[in-house]
């Protein structure tokens, strides 16, 4: 187990040299030149060299590129262009913030989900399963930034329970978590539901039912450790998308997250903090998918079989 | 009842006859089943105003030319779905919008399941190696976010509506693949996967005969799931200027033009948020429907 | 100096209506007549009751709802509104320009004279003092300006100054290189603004240690989240000291939610309205609301160099068949100000001879006299947000019209940026909002042909530049830019579309909220009721 874990951090590092070059070069052939987006739109040509050479923007791409790894090895992300500043300060003065909102977000998401998506697959067909599924298909289909200024008005306008924006008090998470979480919840409700029903036909249900077992426990034990794969995975997925920052959610609610400081980065072509951002999200999603692998072997134990 | 080898009665040998008498009896036992046949016309209705959208308005009549008097008026008799901050008929854009909407979500989330789902199978199948080159390759294209992605792509390749469609089927392929291996490790080492293996059925054969119609069900959902997102990706999209260009109607591009107008014109945002949730319910009816109608342990 | 500039701040009621009262007071010069009171009458009795007023209240902080975050808050890294707007809290130059009327008036300095066309000496204020507790003297002055040199981007701010003379710690002597009538509003623009000699020399980083002489300290820059503040007692203009002790800026990049902020108090002020709010805000009870009709300038950028569009029978036609009217109402909600002016009306020296109306007769016998076939020509317009889409999009359906076919190319504002830097483009939706006239026709100069917001080459009309530029004589500068406005119109090198009404919200009880058309609002001025 301990070799699979070491193994898995082992592979993220292509993968992160693979995000660093697909980035480099992606940002290399978007149009726009941060020297002069940096200077404006009134500077003249001399400026826009002379910055660009004090960036090193005029040195060869693989020369940029070998560079900026070698400073990554040194754990230096580089200087924003837009800001002055580390892009380590600029990405850890928000990434704590987005670290919370994942966290309230996915734990509001699994608490309606999971019993939504359990309860459906067992009333399969029932007005309870349509329910749960129109809930759900609600979450994914309604506008995020809909459901978020209806969340607004209601509970900060008319009632004034909570505070409409802002990110330094625990009443201030509530509404952002609520409609990031309705979102992630159809899908992971979804696919709870279907991978259970298809559980619950399997053989060694039947026999557990043969068995006399109660319902309860067939369901729980047996049916949903079973079905689990492609839910975590889901989860997974939803976790590391979010780990990533959440642009509308975080534009509604103001809140200082990672996702806004990427889509403003991208628009100054802000290669260093651009960089920074993906490489954070990267590291993010590779952690979860390794915890989501972990957990397959734990929930299935047949799977363990590739830990080796 | 030989559930462990579910299969086996059809896969071994098909001949036409058996094609066509397996698809009439899927088609029979799916309109037995029905809230998927309501999906099912509902889709049908659907497609059927995608294509006829011309006879039923005129498009530069109605869905270009502007007419600032009345902009912004709540439904009426006159105009079912109001009008928007143009004075266009929201009813009339919604419909001709049905057309672009539809044909781009299931152009990329077809291209994003076919490339991913290959991807994910193999990888799930075979695991070791090509399950770590095929997943790392993965992460790496999931860490791209895609408004970055759509606007390299639109620098090198120009706007237009195929790259757009380029730009959503490229974003969806790495979480097909992910959701494909996760559902074929589940059926990976099952008994008849095995048996199909002891009896020289070849790979692609075992892959596609044997593991994937017996993981379709998170397959088939996150598929309707995606269409979903895809539709506000789109929307989101749009504002880079990447695709669907104005005048021209598309779902996603008039949900996120009427959240300007969200408060006093709600109708706005709401109308088409409640056609691409309709046609995402009738997607899900449909598809738990037809999941059930494949699954010959349901016989 | 001449007070020929109008008060652009209107209050609550008379908004709209006045707008258009307002664009012909602009020519007539009238005072500030919209405002109840004067700077100077205000001001006074807002030191008067500063510290009362917060005792008597109980309130002594205010929210303020930002759409953007500023990059930097220092004085020479960035040109942006909003970096400027932090920068007035906590720096002051040596003028400052008056938010009201537009003109310098003395800041840091006591008084100045000019000497000859290129020689101007300051006397400064005594006893001011740096927040790091320094004094103000003639040593800061020429190291800021040294300073500000040493960055590229300020050179059109900076680059006129040839010499700084230190006279004695309260004189300073400026020689310019050439006559610079700019030379005050260049000294007022945050570039020039005056930072402490010890920490330039020390390398102190600006922008997470912004130490000026202003009315506010920094408390905490929280990236991406708030901005706070804190009053400087020590400020050394007892008139202009904050009333208002702590000032929070929150960055709310939605506008719906900068309006429930403040519908449910938890901003007290709102930087930038959204134009579907502006009804809502306006009827709402407790809340403010200040319209000012900007300098901003919006307009249909044409290449004239390399497109159809360089012929000006073609580009009359384009500017005779776009409805102003309809691009308000329909891209702005009705809060705008058409423009028929290719310089912003909100100059004094402005005028519209020669401008455009609304006309498809006169669109079409321009498009005859062009004689070509409008349906070969397309008319690609560049837009990089929202509002320019919505403009275009009215201009789509109505330049269909006389026959011209429009395409709307969205890009994200990089790319924008990036594609405005060639010739690459046949159209795009700009704006522009220098702080002058003279600033503005400067570039209507064949060799500033590359920049916004026009490509002009006209022998004649770089005459007429070249002497506007080093004429030092007020009245005289001011006919000749008339004149050029006048004579660019006649030309139609773009296409005006409206001047921008900016609006800003705030609590009813907040007073003395001063706005001021180029962008800016004076919250040291500020206090609660």
């Amino acid at each position: 187990m301990g070799k699979y874990i070491a193994k898995r951090i082992a592979y993220m590092i292509p993968v992160i040299l693979g995000v660093t070059l697909l980035v480099f070069f992606i940002m290399h052939l978007a149009p726009g030149n941060p020297a002069q987006i940096i200077l404006g739109e009134n500077a003249t040509a001399e400026q826009i060299a002379t910055l660009e050479h004090e960036m090193g923007l005029d040195q060869p791409l693989l020369v940029q590129y070998v560079r900026y790894l070698g400073d990554l090895l040194h754990g230096d992300l580089g200087t924003s262009y837009s800001s002055g500043s580390s892009v380590t300060t600029e990405i850890m003065a928000r990434f704590p913030y987005t670290i919370k909102l994942t966290l309230v977000a996915a734990i509001m998401s699994l608490v309606l989900a999971l019993p939504l998506g359990i309860i459906a697959a067992v009333k399969q067909n029932t007005w309870v399963d349509n329910v749960s599924m129109i809930v759900a298909l609600i979450g994914v289909s309604m506008p995020i930034f809909w459901l978020a200024l209806m969340l607004i008005m209601l509970f900060s306008v008319k009632l004034g329970w909570l505070p409409v924006y802002g990110a330094d008090s625990w009443k201030s998470i509530i509404l952002p978590a609520i409609s990031l979480g309705f979102m992630n919840m159809a899908s992971i409700s979804r696919t709870t539901r279907s991978s259970m029903v298809e559980t619950l036909r399997q053989d060694y249900i039947r026999t557990a039912y043969a068995k006399g077992l109660s319902k309860t426990t067939i369901i729980m034990r047996h049916a949903f450790r079973n079905g689990m794969l492609p839910t975590i995975t889901v989860i997974g997925l939803e976790i590391g998308q979010m780990l990533g920052g959440s642009v509308l959610t975080e534009t509604v609610f103001a809140w200082p997250g990672v996702g806004r400081l990427m889509i403003l980065a991208i628009n100054a072509r802000d290669t260093p903090l651009v960089m920074g951002c993906i490489l954070l999200m990267t590291v993010c999603f590779s952690v979860v998918n390794l915890v989501v692998d972990l957990l397959y072997g734990v929930v299935d134990p047949r799977v363990r079989t590739m830990y080796r | 009842m030989k559930s462990s080898e579910p299969k086996t009665s059809s896969a071994s040998d098909f001949s036409a006859a058996q094609k066509t008498s397996q698809l009439k009896e899927t088609f029979r036992r799916l309109c037995q089943n029905k809230a998927a046949l309501v999906g099912l016309i509902f889709l049908i209705v659907l497609v059927l105003l995608a294509i006829f959208a011309d006879v039923l308005f005129n498009y530069q009549a109605t869905c270009v030319k502007q007419n600032i008097a009345e902009r912004l008026q709540w439904p009426s008799v006159q105009h079912w779905f109001g009008t928007d901050e143009f004075g266009r008929d929201l009813l009339a854009r919604v419909v001709h919008g049905s057309r672009v909407s539809l044909s781009i979500s299931f152009i990329a989330v077809a291209f994003g399941l076919f490339v991913g789902g290959i991807l994910g199978a193999v990888a799930g199948f075979f695991g070791g190696a090509a399950d770590n080159v095929i997943m790392r390759v993965c992460d790496v294209f999931l860490a791209v976010p895609m408004m970055l992605m759509a606007i390299v792509i639109v620098a090198a390749l120009g706007s237009s509506i195929t790259n757009l469609v380029i730009a959503l089927a490229i974003s969806s392929v790495p979480t097909f693949a992910r959701i494909v291996r996760s559902a074929v490790l589940t059926v990976r080492d099952m008994e008849y996967v095995e048996a199909a293996k002891a009896i020289g059925v070849k790979t692609g054969g075992t892959i596609f005969h044997y593991i994937l119609p017996n993981c379709m069900g998170p397959i088939i959902v996150q598929t309707t799931l995606r269409i979903a997102a895809t539709i506000s990706n789109t929307a989101a999209l749009s504002f880079l200027g990447l695709g669907v260009v104005a005048p021209r109607p598309e779902w996603g591009a008039l949900l996120s033009g009427g959240r300007n107008f969200i408060r006093d014109s709600g109708y706005l945002a709401c109308i088409p948020g409640i056609c691409i949730m309709l046609t995402i319910l009738a997607l899900n009816l449909l598809g738990d429907g037809l999941r059930d109608a494949l699954d010959p342990r349901l016989k | 100096m001449k007070s020929k500039k109008m008060d652009s701040i209107l209050k609550r009621g008379v908004a709209l209506c006045s707008a258009i009262i307002l664009t012909a007071g602009m020519l007539s010069g009238c005072g500030s007549s919209n405002k109840p009171a004067s700077s100077t009458g205000d001001t006074s009795s807002s030191a008067g009751s500063s510290s009362a007023a917060t005792t008597e209240s109980g309130k002594d902080s205010l929210t303020v709802a930002l759409t953007d975050e500023p990059d930097y808050l220092s004085t020479c890294e960035h040109d942006s509104l909003m970096g400027v707007q932090m920068n007035l809290l906590t720096y002051n130059g040596l003028v400052r320009i008056d938010m009201e009327t537009l003109q310098p008036v003395c800041d840091l300095a006591e008084s100045f004279t000019q000497d000859s066309d290129t020689e101007w000496t300051f006397k400064l204020k005594q006893g001011v003092l740096f927040q790091n507790g320094e004094e103000f003297t003639a040593d800061d002055v020429a190291a800021t300006i040294a300073y500000a040199q040493s960055f590229p981007s300020s050179a059109t701010y900076t680059g006129a100054i040839a010499s700084v003379e230190v006279v004695d710690p309260y004189t300073v002597k400026l020689v310019t290189s050439d006559p610079t009538p700019n030379l005050l509003y260049n000294l007022g623009y945050h570039f020039n603004f005056m930072l402490p000699k010890s920490l330039i020399d020390s390398g102190n980083d600006f922008s997470a240690n912004p130490v000026g002489t202003g009315p506010y300290k920094l408390v905490e820059w929280n990236k991406g989240n708030y901005i706070s503040f804190v009053a400087n007692d020590d400020y050394f203009d007892a008139d202009r000291k904050a009333s208002i002790q702590n000032l929070k800026f929150s960055i709310i990049p939605e506008g719906a939610t900068r309006t429930m902020a403040l519908e449910s108090g938890d901003v007290d002020f709102v930087y930038s309205v959204a134009s579907n709010d502006i009804d809502r805000l306006t009827n709402t009870d407790g809340l403010a609301m200040e319209q000012v009709v900007s300098v901003e300038n919006y307009f249909l950028y044409l290449n004239c160099v390399n497109t159809p569009f360089a012929d000006e029978n073609l580009r009359k036609a384009v500017s005779y068949a776009i409805n102003r009217d309809d691009i308000v109402v329909g891209a702005l909600n009705g809060y705008g100000t058409p423009s028929y002016s290719c310089v912003s009306m909100g100059y004094a020296e402005s005028t519209d001879e020669n401008g455009y109306g609304y006309d498809v007769d006169k669109a079409k016998q321009y498009l005859a006299a062009w004689g070509g076939d409008p349906s070969t020509v397309t008319l690609d317009i560049v837009c990089s947000n929202e509002t320019k889409k919505a403009i275009a999009t009215i201009m789509q359906a109505e330049l269909a019209e006389i026959g011209i076919n429009v395409t709307i190319n969205e890009m994200d504002s990089a790319s924008y940026q990036a594609i405005m830097t060639t010739t690459d483009l046949t159209s795009a939706i700009v704006s522009w909002s220098p702080s002058n006239a003279l600033t503005y026709v400067q570039r209507f100069h064949s060799t500033r042909r590359d920049y916004t917001p026009a490509c002009m080459a006209d022998d004649d009309l770089d005459v007429l530049v070249e002497h506007a530029n080093v004429c030092m004589d007020d009245a005289e500068r001011a006919g000749e830019i008339t004149n050029i406005i006048a004579t660019v119109n006649d030309m139609c090198p773009f296409v005006p579309i409206y001047q921008v009404n900016y609006f800003r919200a705030h609590s009813a009880d907040l007073q003395n909220v001063v706005c001021s058309a180029t962008g800016y609002v004076d919250f040291s001025a500020m206090r609660w009721n």
